[in-house]
């Protein structure tokens, strides 16, 4: 029998095609949990409010925040599940470890771009609802230009993407050593600690946070969030060469 | 001929166990070998290392003359059938074969429709939901379908049915007939897999014991049964496979077949009967610690 040549690109499509097969799921568990949020936003994210004897009124102030959110946490769980299951299911086929990763990358972008979009129309469904609920005249705030929301869909899949890598990386390590599931969460709420008991406050957190959120120009936002998973990618790359499959 | 499989001093340890010590052979093209072994005799650790799940210790295995471990070319050519194959959750046994049949160039897929008809599978069961026998029976559906130059079965009968394994053995030996490839299969039947082998491997404590044609294995030791002198006269100082006594004066002895065809008869005129002995046992034999076998717990008592 002849043997067959291929190479690592051909092979990751393959596999990448296999996951978006295999993973379908995932997305239905998307569009729960945005649900979920839309719901839980209608509530409302804040109140405030004022009496006097002849005047009552109160202010409901309602985000998109909480889709948002629960749709970074899917992400995040989404990246470390496909790091705890990737290798076991990819090596029982024609895979390497290099392959394995570029099709997981490639499901996570994937699954960043949808994230990213659903999340924002989600946004403005909420938008929608709370006009039909509420009613009123002034639609003030409705409507949203369109670059502004191409932008807000832009930035949206740029944190699903980092959120979904950093839970790629958490994955691979745990996968590396059972001690990373205890490790990481401990070394990063221990430096916290020592930090808020010294300093008196998290600027550890709070910069790092910042580094991407404070950032108001788009392109260098995509080139901090680019240069962070390009850097995430690259360490699971290299710590998973040597890495012994179903052992 | 090209070898598929090349191990050279080859070992692997787990922390202060040593799996497989030291290991050289060749494993010849475009025929079926047995892997043979006790339990624990590293056969499964040597089958993931040609499958480069696992990297060696030392030394160093090729498989079509290369590296396996990370290596996506060798695992193009190359698929591990057992019963631990993690196939995806979400798909029912239909829809895995689809998706599977991608990754591999020579996939046939109206075999693998027609196996799994045959083997009563129904395309939309999940695989989480078969029992152990059927999901034996699918693997091992995956593992002939994919037509893999280098197709590696490590135990792959594990809860199959006497008629169901019978079957398997049929349709692997018809598949390898139309499309040759390198098959190595491990396996602790070997009464059952005789018929569909070239060449068996026996692996002992992580060495190889013996590795030769199955023809040559049957002819490889003799087993003498008569009355302990003579029996001890013919065997003179040649090793002693397996002893066993029958009764207080009778002996059996297995030895190698080192005999003429003069001295056999003469063995006879004795006496003594001479028989073949079954490969099976001869690989039970050669493997065991004691010479008694387990009687020899029983008599020291």
């Amino acid at each position: 029998m002849s043997l067959t040549e291929t190479s690592v690109p051909a092979v990751a499509w393959k596999q990448y095609r296999f996951k978006t097969k295999i993973y379908a799921a995932n997305l239905i568990t998307l569009l729960a949990a945005q649900l979920l949020g839309l719901l839980l936003s209608l509530r409302g994210v804040g109140f405030s409010g004022y009496s006097t004897e002849t005047v009552t009124y109160q202010i409901t102030y309602i985000s998109g925040d909480i889709i948002v959110v629960i749709t970074l946490i899917w992400a995040f769980v989404v990246g470390y599940n496909l790091a705890g299951n990737s290798f076991k299911q990819d090596f029982v086929f024609v895979s390497n470890r290099l392959s394995s990763h570029f099709s997981n990358i490639a499901y996570l972008l994937t699954s960043a771009v949808i994230a990213g979009v659903t999340a924002s129309l989600g946004g403005i469904l909420l938008r929608v609802l709370v006009l039909l609920a509420y009613g009123g005249q002034n639609h003030f705030g409705l409507f949203i230009p369109p670059l502004d929301l191409a932008g807000g869909i832009f930035a949206a899949i740029l944190y699903a993407l980092l959120v979904s890598a950093g839970g790629y990386l958490f994955g691979m390590l745990v996968q590396l050593s059972r001690a990373f599931i205890v490790l990481v969460p401990g070394l990063l709420i221990g430096a916290l600690y020592m930090e808020v008991k010294t300093t008196g406050q998290a600027r550890l957190l709070l910069d790092a946070i910042n580094f991407f959120v404070q950032e108001s120009s788009y392109f260098l936002f995509f080139v901090k969030v680019f240069l962070a998973v390009v850097l995430g990618f690259a360490l699971v790359i290299f710590f998973s060469q040597r890495m012994e499959v179903r052992k | 001929m090209r070898a598929a499989v090349e191990c050279s001093g080859l070992t692997k340890a787990f922390g202060s166990t040593v799996a497989i010590d030291n290991l050289s052979f060749k494993l010849p093209a475009n025929k079926i070998t047995g892997l043979i072994g006790r339990n624990g005799a590293g056969k499964t650790t040597l089958l993931k290392l040609i499958a480069g799940y696992l990297a060696p210790t030392g030394g160093s295995v090729k498989v079509f003359s290369e590296n396996p471990f990370n290596n996506v070319r060798v695992s193009a050519n190359l698929i591990f059938v057992d019963d631990k194959m993690t196939m995806p959750q979400s798909l029912n046994l239909g829809e895995i074969l689809e998706a599977v049949g991608g990754f591999y160039e020579n996939w046939d897929h109206r075999l693998a429709r027609g196996l799994l008809e045959y083997f009563n599978l129904n395309p939309r069961q999940h695989h989480y939901n078969l029992s152990k026998g059927m999901k034996s029976t699918f693997n091992m559906i995956v593992g002939i379908a994919a037509r893999c130059p280098l197709t590696i079965f490590d135990e792959p009968t594990v809860g199959m049915d006497a008629a169901v394994r019978k079957d398997f053995y049929r349709a692997l030996l018809k598949d390898f007939l139309q499309h040759p490839r390198t098959v190595f299969f491990s396996s602790h039947l070997l009464n059952e897999i005789s018929e569909i082998l070239d060449d068996i491997l026996l692996l002992d404590q992580g060495r190889c014991r013996l590795y030769m044609t199955k023809d040559a294995v049957k002819e490889f030791a003799v087993g003498l049964q008569g009355k302990e002198e003579a029996v001890a006269a013919i065997a003179g100082g040649s090793e002693i496979f397996y002893r066993k006594k029958l009764g207080p004066e009778n002996l059996y002895l297995v030895v190698p077949n080192r005999f003429s065809e003069e001295e056999l008869l003469a063995a006879r005129r004795k006496g003594v009967e001479v028989s073949a002995v079954p490969a099976e046992d001869l690989c039970v034999y050669l493997t065991a610690k004691h010479k008694g076998g387990i009687d020899d717990v029983f008599d020291r008592n």
